[in-house]
């Protein structure tokens, strides 16, 4: 234990199960932190600090990536630079490509994927939610898994996050009809923060329908959220002209961002929906194989 | 002559240890003893104090000293034209800059602690947040003379009659935002009390004397007592050289008896700094059949926000360059600069001109569609001779550079036109180049004190010292001093010592402002190397007994003329031993040259440049990319070439980040953006991978003036040309800056560009 400050404690636990008793030891006053480049903002913001402090750098064990069959294991304590490495070199690109625009390259030398999912405004979660991703926490009585879609609907949580899983079958299944796409819209090109995103993963079949779609947004204020209405509706079909046009009115229905200073509600949904619009249409004018 | 800027120049001197990190700027200095200072700033953009309580405050621990208003033995004020900016608030507050109280304590933490312990009432008042809305009858009036803080024009002919005349008009109206500066180092330094009773001042500014002068007043000290050390400085761009925590130092470093440092934080430079003078332009402009420029018509509203500083002079600026380098018989031009209580604007490269070319190059690019002439043509047809008056009809150095920079240009964009377009750019982006013309005045204007010079001197210890009152704020003047000394005397740098930035060292030679610095250093040099040389050659002939036509300076110390060495037949330092009395010293004082007309403000030294710009429209979000950005420029003769490179290209990115996304955006007197986060400047992958300048270095026949700086002419013409580009995309007029990816999509979608959004 080290003593910063007068009312400031850092705990530095070596392992998860020491973090997560820990923190459930001191409750609401302590933080998980572990490279601290969300909190850093907030608390810069709010002009306070958390009283009790957990320092996740330490536990090795939540580190790195692991390809099993079928699916992507991601420690939550992974920079994502790292991540993004080890990701090129596997050949999967779009998690890699998305990694890119997030921060700059020194802050993405410390920032982890679990802080990017648990700030809960990360633009790693609407990819993550494209690629039916799984998150798992430390529990009283063990490892508890459960789809992050299912986790965004909850309220605060208090929990150490440890795995971050991508079904592999998802990034690549079927690889010629597939295709996955993540569009940051913000006010330059790069270390900015998102105005809205949008990502998603479509795979069509031999006569060109549509059979599997996810599409999901998130980024400003938003919380992230699957565009269920729009999946729907494309689903088991063709795309032609109307249906794009169908495609990009759902989503301005569906998608409801609030305004900001810097952009309105109208501009992101439009924004949002064009680029989910191309990316459908140069998916289906690519060739049928 | 016709040169790419390209290859490798000199070192600067100041490279190895800025690109090391290894530089002490001002604000990295430490003293023994020293406390840290913070300035305690307005919570209203307009109020009445009614009370201020420092009681808690001083009762701190750790805090030396609180002060307010009532500390403050001299003028209350400071302003480089009217001193009506309060150092400390007394009555009212008129921008949420405004200082109240500043502490002085051991830390930085205790200093922030204190200033949460000062209790300040205020009575909050309305507030006035639009020049249009301040100049209404019923407007708060916010200083004693009313809101409007200076009003000029400039008439030429009959306006309204040669309207009838025209075969086409264009009348528009341009907005233009308010730009920070957006320095590296934010405003501060230290100031340390010296045994006197006097202080010396660490603090970075564009002109020592200036804040000496304006200390003095405030401290009610004698300027001679006051050591200004001024250089160098991590940028300025105009932003640091009015007053900013100057003052505020200086009392707590006086009333404590020890140094004080402060260095704002960004929020801090952001909320009480300068910025650039937000506009709104209303032209309307006519040309007859042949698409020659008959009448032009201008209203300049300026936001100077709640004080002074350099607004007079920056709108003086922004009418005399409204008609640009074309020659118009008709010419109405109004400028009115405001005051609101938004955030104080003042000066900024490019000094008023950035804004006004804007709206000009953008009507001459609607004349030119309208009349169906190309952007080039109608620009040829229009553009001013060599021996043609200045835009306010003032007589001016006669120079072709408007018609040199346009040919240039013009070259470029063959050159982009031939290239093969990339193969499979989506349907969704859009390509298109636009380019801009301007002219650009250097020096400080026809009836404004803009003395300068310079000084020699041979030391004891052989180095010949070179000493001007100029600031190094990443200019790069230091360069410019080495190479043209160099050049002029035929020592090595290595033979010579620069001193520039400390008024106990330096003459005066004016500001390092107004594009003038490296036109001044080449105007003193010229006026000192003779004599300078003949006394040192005097000396060596002396010693040696050889006759001082068969002697020259050059690398290390003195040469014979005539024999073929490889060495110098006496060393500066062996030379030096011989120097028993006073150094050798030569200096001169000379104004920057005006022109003979009384055209008050007018310029008579000007530079000229063409941009070219070429970018990417996305229709899916309207984001605009700008993939080349080229300049040409005629200023004289380049003095150090990667400088000009330097200062062209980075002019170019400071204007593309005013084009394309920087508003220090305000809302009733409250600045929406706070820190870099959402206060946005380009970052490297927003700066286009192809940029080319090119200098026309010829002067006029006859020229006696030299190289014309750069300092600034590399921000002014940039806007207009990416708007024209993007026009040329896609067929949208720009009238507002930064463009809104917003208004693109809106324009995206009238014009049913996307096959999913036709119109409906
Ligand atoms: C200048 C700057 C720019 C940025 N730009 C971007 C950007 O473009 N896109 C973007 O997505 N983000 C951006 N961020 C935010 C941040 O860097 C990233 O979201 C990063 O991934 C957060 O990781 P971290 O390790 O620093 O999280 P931390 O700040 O340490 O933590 C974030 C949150 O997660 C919790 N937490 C962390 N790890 C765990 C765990 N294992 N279990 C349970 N809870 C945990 C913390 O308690 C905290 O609430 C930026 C930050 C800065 C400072």
């Amino acid at each position: 234990m080290d003593m910063k400050e007068d009312s400031q404690v850092l705990f530095i636990p070596q392992t998860p199960d020491e973090a997560a008793a820990m923190k459930q030891r001191l409750g609401q006053d302590a933080c998980f932190v572990a490279a601290g480049t969300f909190l850093q903002l907030q608390w810069n913001e709010r002009k306070s600090h958390p009283r009790f402090i957990i320092s996740l750098e330490q536990i090795k064990e939540l580190q790195g990536l692991q390809l099993y069959d079928g699916y992507l294991e991601i420690g939550s304590l992974t920079h994502l630079a790292e991540m993004k490495k080890t990701l090129s070199s596997e050949g999967d690109s779009i998690l890699a490509e998305a990694i890119t625009q997030i921060a700059s390259p020194a802050i993405r030398n410390q920032a982890t994927i679990g802080g990017n999912i648990m700030s809960k405004k990360g633009d790693l979660i609407p990819l993550l939610l494209a690629l039916d991703a799984e998150i798992a926490f430390l529990t009283d009585s063990g490892t508890f898994r459960q789809s992050l879609l299912s986790w965004i609907k909850q309220k605060e949580e208090s929990l150490l996050l440890t795995h971050v899983y991508i079904p592999h079958i998802s990034i690549s299944r079927l690889e010629e009809v597939s295709h996955t796409f993540f569009r940051k819209i913000g006010r330059r090109e790069s270390f900015i923060p998102s105005l809205a995103t949008i990502c998603g993963s479509f795979s069509r079949d031999i006569e060109g329908r549509i059979i599997h779609m996810r599409l999901a947004v998130g980024g400003g204020d938003h919380p992230a959220e699957r565009l269920f209405n729009t999946e729907k509706h494309v689903i088991g079909r063709k795309i032609n002209e109307d249906l794009l046009e169908q495609v990009y009115q759902s989503i301005i229905e569906e998608f409801t961002p609030e305004k900001n200073p810097f952009a309105s509600a109208e501009y992101l949904q439009m924004a949002a929906a064009n680029l989910a619009a191309a990316e459908l249409q140069s998916f289906c004018l690519e060739k049928t194989i | 002559m016709l040169a790419a800027i390209e290859g490798k120049g000199r070192i600067r001197p100041d490279g190895l240890s800025k690109v090391t990190g290894s530089l002490k700027y001002l604000t990295d200095l430490s003293f023994e003893g020293m406390l840290y200072g913070k300035v305690l700033r307005s919570e209203h953009p307009h109020a009445r104090i009614t009370s201020i309580h420092t009681e808690k405050a001083q009762q701190l621990k750790g805090v030396a000293a609180v002060i307010t208003h009532e500390d403050i033995p001299g003028l209350n004020g400071f302003g480089l034209i009217f001193p009506d900016q309060p150092v400390l608030c007394d009555t009212i507050v008129r921008y949420t800059g405004d200082a109240i109280a500043a502490v002085a304590a051991e830390t930085e933490e205790i200093a922030e602690q204190a200033l949460s312990l000062i209790e300040v009432g205020y009575e909050p008042l309305a507030v006035v947040d639009d020049p249009e809305k301040a100049l209404l009858p019923h407007s708060p009036k916010l200083h004693p003379d009313g809101n409007l803080l200076h009003q000029t024009s400039y008439i030429q002919g009959d306006i309204e009659h040669a309207f009838h005349c025209c075969c086409f008009l264009v009348e528009e109206t341009y907005e233009l935002p308010r730009q920070m500066h957006a320095y590296m180092e934010t405003e501060g330094g230290v100031v340390v009390p010296e045994e006197n009773g006097g202080i010396t001042v660490f603090m970075g500014t564009q002109h020592g004397y200036k804040d000496r002068f304006q200390l003095s007043r405030i401290l009610d000290i004698p300027e001679e007592r006051i050591r200004v050390i001024s250089s160098p400085m991590g940028g300025s761009f105009g932003g640091k050289d009015e007053l900013n925590v100057q003052p505020h130092a200086s009392l707590l470093a006086l009333k404590t008896g020890r140094p004080v440092k402060i260095h704002q934080t960004r929020e801090e430079s952001l909320r009480a700094g300068l910025k650039r003078h937000p506009m709104k332009i209303t032209m309307k402009t006519g040309i007859d059949e042949q698409g020659l420029l008959l009448a032009h018509q201008v209203r300049i509203l300026a936001d100077t926000g709640a004080y002074s500083s350099l607004g007079p002079a920056v709108l003086d600026f922004a009418v005399e360059h409204a008609a640009g380098p074309y020659l118009i018989p008709h010419v109405k031009t109004e400028g009115f600069s405001v005051f609101t209580n938004n955030g104080v604007s003042g000066e900024f490269r490019g000094f008023g001109g950035n804004q006004v070319t804007f709206a000009l190059e953008s009507q001459m690019d609607r004349l030119a569609e309208l009349i169906d002439l190309s952007p080039l043509e109608i620009r040829k047809r229009n553009v001013r001779r060599a021996e043609d008056r200045g835009p306010m009809g003032q007589r001016i150095a006669p120079a072709n550079g408007a018609a040199d920079v346009l040919e240039s240009i013009d070259r470029h964009k063959d050159e982009i036109e031939k290239a093969a377009q990339p193969a499979d750019s989506a349907t969704w982006i859009k390509r298109g180049t636009g380019m801009a013309l301007t002219m650009h005045g250097g020096g400080l204007g026809y009836g404004r004190l803009d003395g300068s010079g310079g000084r020699l001197e041979f030391s004891r210890e052989g180095k010949i010292e070179v000493y001007f009152g100029f600031e190094e704020c990443g200019q790069g003047l230091l360069s410019v001093i080495e190479t043209i000394v160099t050049d002029e005397l035929q020592c090595a740098p290595s033979d010579m010592v620069i001193v520039i930035g400390d008024t106990a060292r330096v003459p005066h030679t004016g500001s390092s402002t107004a594009s003038r610095a490296t036109s001044m250093v080449w105007n003193a040099l010229q006026r000192m190397k003779g004599e300078f040389s003949s006394l040192i050659l005097q000396l060596a002939s002396d010693v040696s007994g050889i006759s001082v036509h068969e002697l020259k300076l050059g690398e290390g110390g003195i040469w014979k003329t005539y024999a073929d060495e490889t060495l110098p037949f006496i060393h500066y330092r062996d030379l030096a031993e011989n120097v028993f009395s006073d150094p050798i010293t030569v200096s001169t004082i000379f104004d920057f040259p005006t022109t003979p007309d009384p055209v008050p403000g007018g310029h008579f030294l000007y530079a000229f440049a063409a941009v070219l710009a070429e970018v990417e429209v996305n229709l899916l979000t309207g984001k605009i990319t700008v993939t080349r950005l080229d300049q040409a420029v005629a200023a004289g003769p380049v003095i150090s070439r990667l400088g000009y490179l330097g200062q062209i290209e980075g002019g170019g990115v400071m204007a593309l980040g005013y084009t394309l996304m920087e508003d220090a955006a305000m809302e009733e007197g409250l600045y929406i953006p706070r820190n870099f986060d959402s206060y946005l400047i380009p970052t490297i992958k927003d700066v286009p991978l192809e940029m080319n300048v090119e200098a026309i270095e010829d002067l006029y026949d006859g020229d006696i003036y030299g190289p014309r700086g750069v300092g600034e002419i590399g921000t002014v013409a940039a806007a207009p040309a990416i708007t024209k580009a993007i026009h040329s995309a896609m067929g949208h007029w720009i009238t507002k800056l930064p463009v809104s990816p917003e208004e693109i999509l809106s324009a995206v979608n009238e014009r049913g560009l996307l096959s999913w959004k036709r119109n409906k």
